[in-house]
């Protein structure tokens, strides 16, 4: 058996590409022959795809490769664009949304172009983060190489500095990259992952010349997806929106940033940003005259305001519920204003919101869902879609929960049937999730 | 027949009549999660409650910004006919005030306190708090008979105590008979269909807000002639026999308005105690209940109806509506209206201890903790807590066995010398509360006057007038809440940081001041001040007050 894979996956994760690993080798333990070396890719594919369906092509079009195998004619495949489309834009906007005294910093940014963005509701777009000057600084300090020295990478040549800021991954490196980082530098390195700066500062590069070999085995900086907040039917072609939270977090017991999320937030207005549109054909708005039920607490809020947005400009006559949640009342409604104007002109039919720390017990979405489960039970039976946006874990999985649970009491039914319903919906279209 | 422009009744009228005895929609606004405001017309009808809907104003364009509403919150103002609380309900408030506001009990010009900073959702639980405390807030702000005050040293007077109970039986007779508060704040059952008979108020109130004061002479400190009806305790060898009473005063005016203008009451006659004297009261509420203006808002207040009815036709039909005549007045005096610090003891031998309270700002700060300090003091249960008409604190009732237990603590405080601290001219000052809550401020007053005086204070120095105890009142608006028309020097807020200067007013309330000079900014004001001090330090005769000064000398007029 011949074979060949292709890995799909995201340097942020531990296990960057395992999965096609693991395919890789089940293939190899049958006894399969590899036509090409395991390619994997980064959440920024196209490139690397088109260029290993080209030399997979090249391969099976050749006599001795191919057999009885029918040839796939490249020109389909060659008309396709290389990579993604990216729109150069500059920050027009860029607010904290959150007041003084919260716990939070929630950026409402706006893009604006000089060329129409093709996008829809539910639509995200893909940004690179450039990594922080200081870091990049402390770097070229720490091995003593000149900033504008040239060098050319796999993808791009541009000087030292240029690299590590806007096209590197420098953050908490893959093992792999760890691993050549010792045979280059000749250091004993422990089995856990770093950043950059911290590698040189422990185990320092012995020239300027070897940090010009580590260089080459860097990986692209990942670029980041976020939800579209905005609608073109309401703001227009040229500019988008997007809702982006400041991700703190604990990663080994260390106090981390979003490199993302810290480099958007400090954004100023003229700022140029790149961005490309990645299309999600399970998060669209369905007809105009159906029904729209809508989950989204934090920075879940994204793209209902943009599904709003689109109905409110285009008159869609279908009934629309959001279930909002945050932590404060007077601190933490994102786009209140606008959601008491879409209530206002009855857009928006329903708004059911959930501060849980504004009163002694805890309140989230999805005890007001309950509060309203049989309301919610009929929308769903007359056609409404059901979407849910926000985090991962914990909230989908207990909205998820919410919904079957209101299924199985309102309904009557039972787990299995409950499940089945759900399925049915997602089938039909009729449920999606933008988690993260 | 239709009615013509004129006669057209304002938006306000309307309100009342069709808000089922003050109910309104209040119970579902507050059920409106998404806004921390309360529907239009609630925020009308929420003053019969006490309470006014307020916003921090510094706030406005950073949240609009941020997509947030405006930062809404809520003023609740108690009723307290004359000012008093016992210890224990002293106690209640500093714990209502910790949780539910900003913290700062405000004593108010009017012998109350009020709280700021309630969020909607936290109202409920704040008035079923004070409810515990059998306190309420109704008809503190609205078109309604509103807080009762009464002198308030009973140190002075050995009828005080008969005088104040009137201050509880006015305020009781003048009452809203709605049961709408119990309904919508303490959940109490609806049990009539139809709403209540209110033979005073009807279903539409009074024209506007109807302010009852009472003084017992010599201390007019509570500017009994500001009020719409104001009674004058007559004492005849040291026995209470009845009150003159006079009616048509109220301060407030517009910018750029000539038919509003700042008002003292005009004595009527004299009646006897008792039952004459609630009728008499009762009898001017109806009348401007139903001769007052309704239609402009602006020329509504008693002071304006009697214009139209002329004092003699009050007066007949006053005395129609009475069934008796009014008596001659009978003579009476005014010397001070000033609060009269430190230790008093009144004819039982009881203690009184007068603190100044700059602002009637009840809170703690660097350099005083004086919000801790009244709470332990609270907690000897050795006094009750009485309010002044210059917003200040009189400890109360304190019996000569405990006067050492709270000089004690004033001792622990810094408390000893805070009186003598302050110099005459602020202890003399009023500032209405203006920035950054009240909606109709032009101007800073309460935030500002006290770095204002400090500025005046070595221009006072100067002169040797340090001790002489100048009023001074500075308001942010024309509306004269905090009385800057009846003071020697008012301070009238007409835009952000410049005030009308008005000069001449006497000392004891019983003429108003005159506008010196337009819009002036600091620096003006200091320097005008600085003139006309110097000019009164040189050219005043023995004893003459600076009011009484630029009048005689015809500075202003």
């Amino acid at each position: 058996m011949k074979y060949a894979v292709l890995g799909l996956g995201d340097t942020s994760y531990p296990q960057f590409c395992k999965t096609g690993e693991d395919v890789d080798a089940r293939f190899k333990s049958f006894g399969g022959k590899a036509l090409l070396p395991l390619r994997k890719c980064d959440v920024d594919y196209e490139a690397d795809a088109k260029e290993w369906f080209d030399e997979l092509l090249q391969i099976l079009s050749k006599p001795s490769a191919t057999a009885a195998q029918p040839v796939v004619k490249s020109t389909t495949i060659a008309a396709k664009p290389a990579g993604k489309k990216y729109y150069a834009a500059k920050v027009v906007t860029n607010i904290n949304l959150n007041d003084r005294g919260s716990r939070k910093q929630t950026f409402h940014i706006e893009l604006g172009t000089s060329e129409d963005i093709i996008y829809e509701p539910g639509d995200t777009i893909g940004i690179v983060p450039h990594n922080r000057a200081e870091v990049v600084n402390r770097i070229l300090s720490l091995t003593g190489i000149d900033p504008n020295t040239e060098i050319q990478t796999a993808k791009v040549k541009a000087s030292v500095k240029e690299l590590l800021t806007k096209h590197l991954n420098i953050c908490y490196l893959l093992s792999s990259t760890m691993k050549k980082y010792a045979g280059i530098t000749g250091h004993e390195i422990p089995d856990i992952r770093m950043d950059l700066v911290d590698l040189l500062r422990i185990y320092p590069v012995k020239e300027a010349s070897q940090f010009v070999e580590v260089i080459k085995t860097l990986l692209a900086i990942a670029p980041r997806l976020y939800s579209v907040a905005s609608s073109p039917e309401a703001h227009g072609r040229q500019e988008i929106h997007i809702t982006v939270a400041k991700d703190r977090f604990l990663a080994q017991d260390e106090q981390r940033y979003g490199l993302c999320s810290e480099f958007l937030g400090d954004l100023v207005v003229g700022s140029d940003v790149s961005f490309y549109v990645h299309k999600d054909k399970h998060f669209k708005l369905p007809a105009p005259e159906k029904d729209v039920i809508m989950i989204g607490p934090g920075t879940g809020v994204a793209p209902f305001r943009s599904f709003l947005a689109h109905r409110d400009a285009t008159g869609a006559t279908g009934r629309n519920w959001f279930f909002f949640g945050e932590q404060l009342f007077v601190t933490d409604f994102l786009y209140q204003t606008e959601i008491q104007n879409f209530l206002a002109t009855g857009v928006l039919t329903r708004l059911d919101l959930a501060f849980s720390r504004d009163q002694q017990e805890k309140i989230y979405v999805q005890h007001r869902m309950q509060k309203h489960a049989a309301e919610l039970y009929q929308w769903i039976k007359d056609g409404a879609s059901v979407f849910i946006s926000g985090t991962k874990d914990p909230m989908s999985k207990d909205v998820e929960n919410c919904l079957l649970n209101i299924f199985k009491e309102q309904g009557q039914l039972n787990d299995e049937e409950a499940n089945k319903f759900l399925e049915t919906l997602r089938k039909e279209g009729r449920y999606g999730k933008d988690v993260y | 027949m239709s009615l013509d422009k004129k006669e057209q009744l304002s938006p306000v009228e309307r309100i009342k009549t069709s808000s089922r005895g003050l109910r309104g929609t209040l119970t579902e606004s507050l059920t409106d999660a998404h806004t921390g405001s309360l529907r239009d017309d609630d925020q009308n009808l929420l003053k019969f409650h006490g309470m006014y809907q307020q916003d921090d104003r510094d706030r406005r364009e950073e949240r609009s910004e941020k997509k947030l509403e405006w930062l809404y919150s809520f003023m609740i103002r108690l009723r307290l006919p004359g000012g008093f609380l016992r210890a224990d309900q002293w106690l209640g408030l500093h714990h209502i005030a910790g949780e539910y506001s900003t913290g700062t009990i405000k004593i108010t010009t009017r012998q109350t306190v009020q709280l700021h900073g309630i969020l909607k959702s936290h109202i409920k639980p704040t008035i079923q708090s004070f409810n515990t405390l059998a306190l309420d807030s109704i008809a503190a702000c609205g078109d309604v008979n509103r807080n009762v005050t009464c002198s308030a040293h009973p140190g002075e007077s050995p009828v005080h105590e008969e005088v104040f109970t009137y201050a509880d039986r006015i305020s009781s007779m003048a009452l809203p008979k709605t049961r709408a508060y119990y309904e919508v704040w303490l959940d109490e059952e609806k049990l009539a269909e139809h709403t209540e008979e209110d033979p005073l108020y009807q279903d539409r109130y009074l024209p506007r807000k109807f302010k009852i004061g009472i003084a017992i002479p010599p201390n007019n400190d509570v500017d009994v002639l500001t009020n719409d009806v104001g009674l004058i305790a007559i004492v005849e060898n040291g026995e209470l026999v009845g009150f003159n009473i006079a009616a048509g005063g109220g301060l407030s005016a517009t910018h750029g308005n000539p038919s509003t203008y700042p008002r003292l009451a005009t004595v009527l006659g004299f009646v006897p105690k008792g039952d004459d004297t609630l009728k008499a009261v009762y009898e001017i509420m109806t009348i401007q209940r139903d001769f007052g203006n309704r239609s402009d808002r602006k020329l509504a207040r008693l002071k304006y109806t009697i214009d139209r009815m002329t004092v003699e036709g009050l007066k007949k039909e006053l005395e129609a509506r009475c069934g008796f005549k009014l008596q001659e007045a009978r003579h009476y005096q005014f010397t001070s209206r000033r609060d009269h610090y430190g230790w008093k003891q009144n004819h039982k031998g009881l203690w009184y201890y007068t603190l100044f309270v700059e602002n009637g700002l009840v809170r703690d700060d660097e350099k005083l903790p004086l919000k801790t300090a009244m709470y332990e003091i609270a907690q000897t249960g050795k006094c009750n807590f009485r309010f002044s008409g210059n917003q200040n604190l009189i400890l109360a009732d304190i019996s000569d066995s405990d006067k050492e237990a709270i000089e004690d603590l004033f001792e622990k405080y810094g408390l000893g010398l805070h009186n003598q601290n302050n110099s005459a001219i602020r202890k003399n000052s009023i500032a209405c509360v203006a920035f950054n809550t009240c909606p109709l401020a032009l101007a800073e007053a309460q935030r500002y006057l006290p770095t204002l005086i400090t500025k005046i204070e070595p221009i006072l120095e100067k002169y040797q007038l340090k001790d002489d105890e100048i009023t001074l009142r500075m308001t942010g608006c024309p509306n004269g809440c905090g009385r800057s028309p009846a003071a020697e020097i008012g301070l009238i807020g007409t835009s952000y940081g410049f005030y009308n200067l008005h000069i001449g007013g006497d000392r004891n309330g019983e003429r108003l001041n005159i506008k010196y000079r337009d819009s002036l900014d600091e620096s003006g004001i200091l320097s005008e001040l600085d003139q006309l001090l110097g000019l009164y330090a040189s050219n005043r005769k023995t004893a003459e007050t600076f009011g009484d000064f630029v009048i005689r000398e015809k500075l202003v007029s």
